[in-house]
């Protein structure tokens, strides 16, 4: 998978994949390598805190200072995307409203307003995240996007607006958002599975709407890839495989137990990468090992030393 | 063993929720075909997002929003149905069945506005399932529902769902979207919202969201209603809750979050259902002393299965450790059942299939109350 020269990455997946976890990984192998990062939390779900080793973030984009593998440089950064800050800023930078007081019985209802004019919530979100490419003077923006289901949306809604809007700032703004988003070179979604079914298809089938919708449009954020995360490592070679199934017919007594496992663990395997074959040929794919231990920290790094290995 | 025969014998409408791939659509299904088999009950399972192949499995193509049978073996004593939820299908009917007149109902349905809210509005599938159910309960065709929910992120979303359809009906912001135009644009408070709103989204889009909320607002009585009908059937006595989860760490962590979202809003968590545990004898310390008496012989082969059955030992370990933490947690009279379903290799092929699968979780139902011959187990 080549990402080295993305300035601009979506992580997304199905719910449970560990879609956070990789966002993480890749910010912060990204910022050990020596480039400026920024991790921007999209959902608001507070699951970066956990892999970045801090308390909590804030809307504006700081330094993580935690010990954590890339952030000892202070070249890692991260934000959590609110909608209502980000509704401010918008409204500050660009329209240049007077803010601040007269919003704020406006930003109690924006919450309906959002919910119930498609797109504001995304717009807001995407907006916010270009922002920070244009101005933030980053080399890498990873965003925590929300989950398949949902990341549609986020990734179209600029284009969108775009089409929908006649003329005025909003469209003007679009015009730059798309420029970010849609750059073939720099900009791409990397879609996170595991080797089960139902996030293996779900990751087919979120990659074939993105692509009718660039073939519709013309235009889009490109698939940059796949991570396959938590991909039991191979105990055996293929020929032991078959050898265990040779002894499995016939076991020994002194390796009754010990055989039954390992046929297991092939069989298991073999699900694995059955699944796996259901995923598109032509989408480049990295694969991460299943890290055991509940020590969200620790997993990062593991996978932190993977991708160093994997990516150079 | 524990059965969870009791507690559908004893429901009528049951709620599978849990976090996303834990196996939550293959229970329901699972559960549902046990009932049907076993008992002259009639049993509907709602699905929001089936499988393939779990539609292969029940013998099916589930589309559109009514009901389908599924075929059962020949001297079944109940019957099972299958339904997939349709949001747009649904809310269409609910809107033909609300809506004061066939002017306002057109105008609404060829709003612009209303084919996104329906299929983008975040409330909107959550309450669609649940008055879905309501109005197939109140048909009072079944004996049994079983709705496989929409995963964990959104399972609290459901159980709000009619709360938050009331409170968007008597919001502000729909009471002033909705008083006559003029008295709102010459309202001096609403102005920089109208000017805000109108510069970001032009006035176009301004004029079409107005629209559809003035035409929303002609069906509020009949919807909020109906909202709170919606509501009571969460707490009705006959109506339970079963999670589902795997032993594994990300799961596990969801579910302690959705058992105090259920607690917080005194719905009883009937059963927790722990899917795909590893079996016990690979945890067993038998397993791990073989290995190592293999690890100290001089057969390679059989020492690369050895570390291969070592790493699934520690797997093993793990889940049982997980189950044993889950049985810890819930030790009182009234804790839920906590059932565990074996981790199963290959697809679920068929009906037997998904009712070997149920037969860990279910073992004994109350005799039909019809008397029939013996078929199966």
């Amino acid at each position: 998978v080549n990402l080295q020269e993305r300035r601009l990455i979506f992580v997304t997946g199905k719910g449970g994949v560990g879609k956070t976890t990789v966002a993480a990984a890749l910010a912060r192998q990204a910022a050990a390598s020596g480039r400026k990062v920024l991790l921007c939390e999209a959902d608001r779900s507070g699951a970066l805190c956990r892999v970045l080793g801090v308390p909590s973030l804030a809307f504006d984009p700081s330094p993580i200072r935690s010990n954590v593998v890339g952030a000892a440089a202070g070249r890692l950064h991260a934000c959590s995307i609110d909608t209502e800050a980000s509704l401010r800023q918008y409204v500050k930078l660009y329209l240049r409203l007077p803010v601040i007081t007269k919003l704020t019985p406006i930003a109690k209802t924006l919450d309906f307003v959002a919910t119930a004019a498609p797109g504001v919530r995304e717009i807001l979100t995407v907006g916010k995240v270009c922002h920070e490419v244009r101005t933030g003077g980053y080399d890498l923006v990873v965003v925590d996007a929300p989950s398949t289901g949902h990341a549609l949306s986020l990734l179209t809604v600029a284009r969108t607006i775009h089409d929908a809007v006649p003329a005025g700032p909003l469209r003007g703004q679009t015009t730059w958002m798309l420029d970010i988003l849609n750059d073939e070179a720099r900009a791409g979604v990397v879609v996170v599975t595991t080797p089960e079914e139902l996030p293996v298809t779900e990751t087919t089938e979120f990659i074939t709407k993105m692509r009718d919708d660039i073939a519709r449009s013309g235009t889009g954020t490109p698939i940059a890839g796949i991570v396959i995360n938590r991909l039991v490592a191979e105990p055996f070679t293929r020929t032991d495989a078959v050898r265990f199934a040779a002894l499995a017919s016939a076991p020994p007594a002194e390796a009754v137990r010990v055989v039954a496992a390992a046929q297991l663990l092939v069989e298991l395997r073999d699900l694995a990468v059955a699944n796996l074959g259901l995923l598109p040929a032509d989408v480049p794919q990295l694969v991460l090992p299943e890290i055991h231990g509940d020590n969200a920290l620790a997993t990062v790094d593991a996978l932190v030393a993977h991708l160093d290995q994997e990516l150079s | 063993v524990t059965d969870l025969a009791p507690l559908l014998a004893s429901h009528d409408l049951m709620f599978v929720c849990g976090p996303g791939g834990v196996g939550k659509t293959t229970t329901s299904a699972a559960l549902a075909l046990r009932v049907a088999l076993t008992t002259d009950r009639r049993v509907l399972v709602v699905t929001v997002d089936p499988a393939r192949r779990l539609a292969d499995a029940l013998g099916l193509r589930i589309q559109g929003n009514d009901p389908i049978g599924v075929r059962l073996p020949r001297r079944s004593a109940g019957r099972l149905d299958a339904a997939m939820l349709d949001t747009r299908a649904a809310w269409d009917a609910l809107v033909m069945r609300h809506a004061p007149d066939k002017r306002v109902r057109e105008r609404l349905l060829a709003n612009p506005l209303y084919t996104t809210v329906t299929e983008r509005f975040g409330l909107s599938h959550e309450y669609i399932a649940m008055e879905r159910v309501h109005e197939l309960r109140q048909a009072g065709t079944y004996d049994l529902i079983i709705v496989d929910t929409a995963p964990m992120a959104n399972a609290v979303d459901v159980l709000d769902a009619p709360d938050r359809m009331i409170d968007f009906f008597s919001s502000r912001l729909v009471r002033w979207l909705t008083v006559p135009a003029g008295s709102r644009l010459t309202a001096a408070a609403s102005r920089p919202f109208t000017t805000m709103a109108e510069r970001l989204l032009g006035a176009g889009f301004l004029a079409d969201i107005i629209d559809f909320f003035s035409l929303l607002s002609t069906m509020e009585s009949g919807f909020a209603r109906r909202a709170t009908e919606v509501k009571e059937i969460l707490h009705a006595a006959d109506t339970t809750f079963v999670a589902v989860t795997t032993p594994e760490a990300g799961p596990l962590a969801q579910m302690i979050v959705l058992e105090g979202a259920l607690r917080r809003r005194g719905l009883p968590l009937g059963a927790l259902v722990v899917n795909r545990v590893l079996a016990e004898n690979l945890a067993s310390d038998k397993l791990r002393d073989e290995a190592a008496r293999v690890m100290a012989g001089n057969d390679r082969l059989q020492q690369r299965a050895a570390v291969g059955a070592l790493e699934l030992h520690e797997r093993a370990k793990s889940h049982q450790h997980a189950v044993a933490s889950i049985r810890e947690r819930h030790q009182l009279p009234d804790s839920p059942l906590v059932a565990t379903i074996p981790l199963r290799v290959g697809a679920l092929a068929d009906t037997a299939a998904l009712d070997e699968l149920a037969s860990h979780i279910v073992t004994r139902l109350p005799r039909p109350r019809t008397p029939r011959t013996d078929r199966q187990d």
